[in-house]
């Protein structure tokens, strides 16, 4: 599913991110990328997503190296990936069901798809009774939740999570973890960034450790240290 | 590409350009402004290069003879001016011609007063109106006229044809600089007001690059947006041009008798196309300057 064989990534600042990062994920795992601010985590993700390039070495995602793809081709690279965010970046004006359909009326999807998929969507993350609700008007869990309803909107092979529970209480996180333990379950790669030690602790999934841009760690069944 | 995508482009061209309304109107009425006084000059262009040709065209070489030139010397006299460079024309204009003339520009009356003039007591000379081939031989010509014995007096209107055409190229040189500075100022504005509803979009920007939206639908509404303001502003413009161009030209017509303007149409047909062209262009350019980084996937 990702294959990252020496990547290394330097910012025009001079600020080298990554040094020589390599790592496998098969698709269905389930992989932590943990370490404090700064280590490179997110660089990780954008790799993937094509958002930025590797100075050297190769990021293969889905069959696709990355390094080569034409900018024109990066639109149907992420299709099939979904993306959620730590302040979940939903639109202040639309509400929760137009937040989600959104993401199908922008790749075109037909109408009669989007009628039926979003109502699915909000189900499987639990908001099926708010739809009408504005962000606004939820809770920070609920709108991770919405989040995430959209990350899925276009039914990804692999999920990328950039620090989702950083901005909700444990409790709240935790319910956010289960829900991605499902969706997991259900087929859909994750990959997911963050700092929340007792989340790896509990989860005893896949942890990959950064530290300064070189990876310190790959447990398959590890903990957060 | 699905009737709900066009229908969601329209939507979002009409939701930007409702979110920014001032901006929006301020940015129609300068690309309005441009275009119009864009129009004015050509137009006025167009009529001084029309009525300075008018003019030329009526411009003949009056050549009073000296009193010595008898009768039976004036076909002599024409073949010698044909054979001058530049004469098209030589057309004898008798002395006896130029009293009726005088008769009829004066009036009943004078035809008393006039009477003893007549027969041999003529006081006006024979002379000869020559037409040249092109209005910049006149003087030309005229000098070599003035040279000769037979040649009394040599009278054209030296310095109209000059000054129209310096006029023309003084205008045309003021209106280049007008249109540049006027085209830059609706451009900025274009690109400046876009600039705002890309920022204002920012957010949804964003999600639809995530979600796989290619540049393409990305860009659509916001080249629509540019289309909008800089057609709108033009076609505005031509409106405002055309009910200005048919009260002058009304007004050249009733007023002033020697000078008219050329018909409105095909002038302004031709000012319609490139008004609106221009307007088109300048909206899309305006918009690929406001989308920048943009621009790439
Ligand atoms: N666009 C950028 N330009 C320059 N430096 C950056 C950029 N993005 C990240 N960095 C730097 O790269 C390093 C890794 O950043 P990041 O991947 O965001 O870390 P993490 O997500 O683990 O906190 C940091 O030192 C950060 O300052
Ligand atoms: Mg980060």
């Amino acid at each position: 599913m990702i294959t990252f064989n020496s990547v290394s990534k330097g910012y025009t600042n001079r600020m080298v991110a990554l040094h020589s990062v390599s790592f496998q994920v098969d698709k269905g795992e389930f992989v932590f990328l943990v370490g404090p601010s700064g280590a490179g985590k997110s660089t990780i993700l954008k790799l993937i997503t094509g958002e930025e390039r590797p100075t050297t070495g190769s990021v293969t995602v889905s069959g696709h190296l990355l390094n080569r793809i034409k900018p024109r081709q990066i639109p149907y690279l992420r299709r099939n990936l979904g993306v959620v965010f730590q302040d979940f970046r939903l639109l202040s004006q639309k509400t929760v069901y137009e937040n989600v359909a959104f993401a199908l009326q922008v790749v075109e999807a037909p109408p009669a798809l989007i009628r039926a998929r979003v109502p699915y969507l909000l189900d499987i993350v639990g908001l099926n009774r708010k739809g009408k609700a504005f962000p606004h008007q939820l809770s920070g869990g609920e709108q991770q939740r919405v989040g995430l309803a959209r990350a899925l909107a276009n039914d990804p092979v692999l999920l990328l999570c950039d620090e989702p529970t950083g901005n909700l209480d444990p409790e709240t996180a935790w319910e956010i973890m289960n829900l991605l333990a499902d969706i997991n379950n259900s087929g859909t790669t994750i990959m997911m960034a963050t700092h929340a030690k007792s989340l790896v602790d509990r989860m005893k999934r896949r942890v990959i450790a950064i530290e300064a841009g070189r990876i310190t760690r790959d447990d398959q069944r590890g903990g957060y240290s | 590409m699905r009737p709900q995508t066009i229908f969601y482009f329209l939507v979002e061209t009409i939701r930007s350009l409702r979110r920014n309304f001032w901006m929006a109107v301020a940015t129609i009425m300068t690309v309005s402004l441009a275009m119009f006084i864009l129009g004015f000059f050509a137009a006025l262009l167009f009529n001084l290069d029309y009525i300075a040709r008018e003019v030329e065209s009526q411009i003949e070489i009056s050549c009073y003879l000296s009193d010595a030139v008898t009768q039976d010397k004036v076909s002599e006299l024409k073949t010698r001016f044909l054979q001058i460079p530049g004469v098209q024309r030589a057309d004898f204009y008798p002395r006896e011609e130029a009293l009726e003339v005088l008769d009829a520009l004066l009036g009943a009356q004078s035809t008393e007063i006039l009477s003893g003039y007549r027969g041999g007591n003529n006081p006006l000379p024979d002379a000869f109106k020559i037409k040249v081939s092109r209005p910049d031989q006149v003087e030309e010509v005229a000098t070599v006229l003035q040279k000769m014995s037979e040649v009394e007096e040599v009278i054209y209107g030296h310095n109209i044809v000059r000054q129209l055409v310096n006029l023309t190229s003084i205008v045309r040189i003021f209106g280049v600089l007008v249109m540049m500075g006027l085209g830059i100022a609706a451009l900025f504005i274009i690109v400046n007001t876009i600039r705002m509803t890309v920022s204002a979009r920012s957010r949804e920007i964003e999600i639809m690059r995530y979600v796989g939206a290619t540049a393409f639908f990305i860009r659509v509404p916001f080249f629509l947006e540019g289309l909008v303001l800089g057609l709108f502003g033009s076609w505005m413009a031509y409106r405002l041009l055309l009910s200005l161009y048919a009260n002058a030209e009304s007004y050249f017509l009733h007023e002033m008798l020697f000078i008219t303007l050329t018909p409105a149409q095909p002038l302004l047909g031709t000012l319609r196309l490139w008004i609106l062209a221009s307007g088109a262009l300048f909206g899309v350019l305006g918009s690929m300057v406001a989308m920048g980084k943009y621009l790439e996937a």
